[in-house]
């Protein structure tokens, strides 16, 4: 079904639309040319382009936003879970890393890691990080650029359309069809403010990023400490049940994102960018009934009790989609609210969805080229 | 004791980093004015200045390295981390209330004292400043000396503490009370967890 609103109304003005996201997909999936040296990896490279370049599609043409995100963001998280393991698997011979490993300064950043290495790198001039600075797969400088660079352009956008973990909640918060815990206490929303506070404070005073050390949940599907000792099976056990508990249990219970709207420090970091951003979720006070739909579609508790978005907002745009009268919308900071929300919508995706394919797109070609290698 | 108060002034940030989050949870928590704040954070150096005082005397008696036991350290970890737990559930009135009785007494005197007692063992640590200030100490020539060292050392290192007051004058009290609470609770876990298991980060 088509969102009246939002939808461009014909196949030819869609396709003309996806047109740009076609020419961004090829160049940033392209490597300069290294994908195409053979027939698999060719197939892998069109198979990843329509993969991304149908969904784009699909939120021009139907309208709705969040479906059709949600279906690309989860397949990238758990293609780019299989394709990091695997590149471990071949590089090191395991999923685990030993001390020499974080020794040698060969540990991939992860974006999470950021909240925690600023404080020292302010104070100390000091990253507290095992990763090669400037070299290599997910080097730290870029991280960082990319990291800080979407945050100004789309806020929070980043959970929901760059965070290459969030997938795997956002899937399993949609297993259900209906919540079985039907209300989630919003103040759950500022846990992950405090875990910020603590996390980065903590990080500081120890010289060690130890979210990623003793609590990050997503170490389970990407790599973690090998077990040699009481405390590598303590961190192990640590990270498995939150991984159980905040990233599959909670989710499918209360259909919300549990992990990224209450324990994710990234998340909390992101959200102070909410307020400078460009691209904003608003809602237009003149069309709003105050049904209170978008508080329930909103798998962050980002909704607050007058249906306005908060601070938190990961503009997914369910609430957009859901909205019955069209109040929430997407908006550009300094234009006035209500007007051109189909163009703020259209001018948000191109670079939201520019992050997906560009932060993850690369991985999900790996996988599907390692995919495509088992059967050819 | 110059060496003291440059020490502090040197790894007051670690300082910041170490004791900021408890600091900043019980101000949070309790969502006071800024002046109440400051009151907060005066009352929490007091207990570290007490707790300086008295490392400096152990040190200046035991020659620097009998007070670092980890036992000691770790008892300490777990009482200031069950008194952060504790700070989530509990509502610190920022008055004092008059009555007689038993009940009365604890409710008049165990703000004042709460605080400044959470100061004093998170304080009583074997971390990088402390120990820094505790070779320092351990030189001097007498206990005095060592205790003018410890006190300048805490004014240099409390200057990094005097923006933390500050996060009060937010707008959403709500908002902060309920990071406050979160994050004490999980100060309070970090700091039961070292207590128990001997870790030393």
């Amino acid at each position: 079904m088509k969102n009246k609103l939002y939808s461009t109304g014909s196949i030819w003005k869609s396709i003309l639309l996806t047109l740009p996201m076609l020419f961004i997909s090829m160049l940033m999936l392209s490597r300069g040319g290294a994908v195409l040296t053979s027939q698999t990896e060719s197939l892998a490279y069109l198979i990843t382009i329509m993969f991304y370049c149908s969904m784009f599609f699909m939120m021009l043409y139907k309208g709705a936003t969040d479906k059709w995100r949600a279906i690309a963001f989860i397949v990238s998280a758990v293609l780019f879970s299989v394709s990091f393991m695997h590149n471990l698997v071949d590089l090191r011979g395991s999923v685990t890393y030993s001390d020499e490993e974080t020794m040698m300064c060969e540990i991939p950043f992860c974006h999470i890691v950021t909240t925690m290495v600023l404080i020292p790198a302010a104070i100390k001039q000091t990253i507290i990080f095992p990763g090669s600075i400037m070299s290599g797969f997910a080097s730290i400088s870029s991280m960082l650029i990319i990291v800080f660079g979407s945050s100004v352009i789309l806020g929070r956008g980043f959970c929901s359309w760059g965070c290459f973990y969030g997938g795997w909640d956002d899937g399993f918060s949609r297993t259900a069809r209906k919540p079985f815990i039907k209300a989630v206490n919003s103040a759950y929303r500022w846990f992950a403010f405090a875990m910020l506070i603590v996390m980065a404070l903590w990080s500081a005073a120890t010289i060690m990023p130890q979210y990623c050390n003793w609590l990050c949940p997503f170490k389970l599907v990407t790599e973690r400490d090998a077990i040699v000792d009481i405390e590598s099976l303590m961190k192990n056990i640590v990270m498995f049940s939150l991984f159980v508990a905040l990233v599959v249990v909670l989710p499918v219970l209360t259909k919300k994102r549990i992990q990224c709207a209450t324990f994710c420090p990234m998340g909390a970091f992101e959200s102070l960018f909410n307020k400078v951003s460009l691209f904003q979720v608003k809602n237009n006070e003149s069309k709003c009934i105050g049904c209170g739909k978008c508080q329930k579609a909103c798998p962050l508790l980002a909704i607050g009790k007058d249906n306005k978005p908060l601070i938190n907002c990961a503009k997914c745009g369910k609430c957009v989609d859901e909205c019955p009268t069209g109040a929430m919308q997407f908006h550009i900071k300094g234009t006035p609210v209500g007007s051109k929300i189909t163009t703020a919508r259209l001018l948000f995706l191109y670079p939201a969805y520019t992050l997906m394919v560009t932060l993850i797109g690369g991985s999900v070609l790996e996988a599907i080229r390692l995919g495509l290698s088992l059967i050819m | 004791m110059i060496e003291g108060l440059l020490i502090g002034l040197s790894v007051g940030a670690s300082c910041l980093a170490s004791c900021g989050p408890l600091v900043i949870s019980v101000i949070m928590k309790n969502t006071p004015t800024t002046f109440g704040a400051y009151a907060y954070l005066g009352k929490f150096l007091s207990g570290r200045l007490l707790a300086y005082i008295i490392i400096a005397f152990m040190v200046s008696m035991a020659h620097g390295t009998e007070w670092q036991t980890r036992n000691f350290v770790g008892a300490t970890n777990l009482i200031a981390g069950l008194m952060m737990i504790a700070n989530a559930f509990i509502k610190l009135p920022s008055y004092c209330v008059k009555g007689r009785g038993f009940k009365s007494l604890v409710r008049q005197y165990a703000p004042q004292v709460y605080v400044p007692t959470l100061g004093f063992f998170s304080a009583i640590n074997a971390c990088p400043p402390i120990i820094a200030a505790a070779t320092s100490a351990a030189v001097a020539e007498s206990a005095v000396e060592a205790i003018m060292t410890f006190i300048m050392f805490f004014i240099g290192s409390s200057v990094y503490m005097l923006p933390l007051p500050l996060i009060s004058a937010a707008r959403d009290k709500e908002a902060l009370q309920s990071i406050g609470k979160f994050a004490s609770v999980i100060v309070g876990i970090v700091m039961v967890a070292k207590g128990l298991l001997g870790f030393d980060y």
